[in-house]
């Protein structure tokens, strides 16, 4: 029973982190229908930006600061620079994305070398809090699952309240119509790109402080992406949400109770998935 | 007409000697590594060309039919020489392409850049497995000392096999070449075009397609069981994500829309990859070969066959075209 639970609660540690990485991605999809494949080489440069910046200043915070505003930048230049002569040819984005995380990868891997780098949490978030049934566990997860959860949150209430949120909604359903309204779409695409990617990078120092990312790591950052939007259904929260739940879970109980046939566990959802649901789980009915 | 039968004689030709001329390294270091590539990539362009589906999965059932042939020959405890080896071959083949079925009827279940992820998770996934695996793959280290089937007459050596290789790369290149040219190639491409129009017509779409994954797939698993003769082994690493992506990007080089697109493309990779290693350094092989891939989608998608065929004709290429997401819609809605 303690031994259940507690996967349990691991399972939830990474589904927080899966949904976190993952919104990033459905963001940049639902709105830009870019399937970024760099999403995992981002989310590994997120990791080693916010670790030696974390190391330079001595604040986990100011790391966190830095991956967003480092990878947003570079994946604006990227926007105008390269994705916008594909000219919305989504099919070409997306191969053009896998040779910039190809590109990624390499200069990474000569950057920061083939280390495993686990970055330090902040003081206030180390030690243990004691649960009832499970004993102790580790204060920073609890903590990655409290910031799933209130990202999550925030996004929805985000998009479902402000103004900056119906923009986006509109244009996730019709960008002509967005534009003849006289919104400047172009704009709101490299600005929607830099923010996802920019949650890519975040997610990726918190990934760096909860577990630890070396080359390699993006890779299975993107497969469970991939995976969670697929099962949960794209451009949604909840679908995202949902999809990580089920993935976290599924990977982290297969890993306690068979770990050599772990990684097949995930595999069966994504298939069921597109047996029953191939729109995923939670969609919005068109796409 | 008869100017391509004089081409394809004369290439033929200099396949059959180049072996008597070239050292060794270039035998097999260069002609050898490109050709069992070029098998890989033939299933990719095939898919992509005539079934309008560009699928990461290529080297997955590559690896699938390698790792059959691992395990079937550990199991079997045969030992170099041995005729059964043959069998084994043959099976692992089966293996292969009834993976490929497989993850086929996955596939159909989306269409263009969803297809994209879909295969993408699937052969990262695989390699993950595989990894993990311990009971069946061995884990991180996979399999070594794989030994290769006796060749007729007892022929062995980089010289036979370069000359195995070449008539399988013949032997497939045919094949797919004829395949595409009968009512199943016909039937595929009018699917490709327009699903819906072809559904009403009264083909049965979502088989057409699973059957094109399945003989891509048995022609990939004839790379992976080169592959795996020629090298000796096969890990995790042989399946990941990196060779995964320079399948594709070997076969945009060469033209992702043609089937011989992955012919020329191993060969330039694999050039590439050769004369990286002293001009900028082995460890920026993947840098090279990435930006040489960005550049060509950021101008075309036709590569280097595509960028030949503009020049020398300066005709559109017919029925060569690439998957559309308008076209994805109308399928799915």
């Amino acid at each position: 029973m303690n031994e259940f639970l507690i996967s349990v609660l691991n399972g939830l540690t990474v589904a927080s982190l899966y949904f976190i990485a993952a919104s990033g991605f459905a963001l940049v999809f639902g709105f830009l229908r870019v399937v970024n494949m760099a999403h995992g080489a981002m989310f590994l440069l997120g990791g080693y930006i916010g670790y030696s910046a974390a190391h330079a200043t001595g604040s986990w915070v100011l790391g966190v600061l830095a991956a967003f505003a480092g990878v947003a930048l570079l994946a604006a230049l990227l926007q105008l620079l390269i994705l916008r002569r594909a000219r919305e040819d989504i099919f070409r984005e997306a191969l053009m994305t896998i040779g910039i995380a190809t590109i990624m990868a390499d200069l990474m891997l000569s950057g920061w070398g083939g280390h495993t780098y686990q970055l330090e949490a902040p003081a206030w978030l180390d030690g243990s809090v004691q649960l009832p049934f499970i004993g102790r566990y580790s204060m920073l997860r609890l903590a990655a699952i409290a910031l799933a959860l209130g990202l999550g949150l925030a996004m929805w209430w985000a998009l479902s309240t402000t103004r900056l949120g119906s923009l986006i909604r509109a244009g996730v359903d019709d960008q002509e119509m967005l534009g003849a309204l006289g919104f400047n779409v172009r704009r709101m695409q490299t600005l929607v790109f830099a923010c996802g990617a920019g949650i890519v990078a975040a997610s990726g120092v918190i990934g760096a402080t909860v577990l630890s990312i070396s080359p390699g790591e993006d890779a299975r950052y993107l497969l469970t992406s991939l995976i969670v939007v697929i099962v949960g259904g794209m451009g949604t929260i909840a679908g995202t949400a949902l999809g990580a739940l089920l993935v976290g879970l599924a990977e982290q109980l297969g890993l306690t109770y068979s770990p050599t046939y772990a990684s097949t566990y995930t595999f069966v959802l994504l298939v069921m998935a597109l047996a029953f649901r191939p729109q995923g789980l939670i969609s919005r009915g068109t796409r | 007409m008869t100017r391509r039968w004089v081409w394809c004689a004369v290439l033929l030709l200099a396949a059959a000697v180049y072996p008597l001329l070239a050292p060794r390294f270039w035998v097999e270091g260069v002609a050898t590594e490109s050709m069992i590539l070029a098998i890989i990539g033939l299933s990719l362009t095939f898919l992509a060309s005539y079934g309008g589906m560009v699928s990461l999965c290529q080297l997955t059932v590559a690896g699938t039919a390698g790792y059959g042939f691992a395990i079937l020959t550990a199991r079997a405890g045969l030992a170099a020489g041995d005729p059964w080896l043959w069998a084994v071959a043959l099976a692992a083949l089966l293996i292969g392409a009834l993976a490929a079925l497989l993850i086929g009827a996955l596939a159909v279940r989306t269409t263009g850049v969803y297809l994209l992820m879909l295969t993408m998770a699937v052969a990262v996934g695989f390699a993950a497995f595989a990894r993990q695996n311990y009971e069946y793959m061995r884990g991180f280290d996979g399999y070594a000392g794989i030994v290769q089937p006796p060749l007729p007459g007892g022929a062995s050596g980089p010289t036979a096999f370069y000359y195995l290789t070449l008539v399988l790369l013949m032997a497939c290149y045919a094949g797919l070449t004829w395949v595409s040219r009968s009512r199943f190639g016909f039937a595929l491409q009018a699917i490709r075009d327009d699903a819906r129009r072809a559904e009403s017509l009264g083909y049965r779409t979502d088989a057409h397609r699973i059957a094109a994954f399945g003989l891509a797939g048995a022609v990939a698993a004839v790379g992976g069981l080169l592959d795996v003769w020629y090298q000796g082994r096969i890990a995790p690493a042989s399946v990941d994500i990196g060779p995964t992506i320079n399948i594709l990007i070997l076969c945009v080089l060469g033209g992702l829309y043609s089937l011989r697109g992955a012919l020329v493309g191993a060969l330039v990779f694999k050039l590439l990859t050769v004369f990286a290693t002293d001009l900028v350094g082995a460890q920026y092989i993947n840098l090279l070969a990435g930006s040489a891939f960005l550049l060509i989608t950021m101008f075309s998608t036709d590569g280097i066959t595509g960028a030949v065929r503009h020049m020398t004709t300066r005709s559109s290429p017919l029925g060569r075209a690439p998957p559309e997401e308008s076209r994805a819609a109308s399928s799915t809605s």
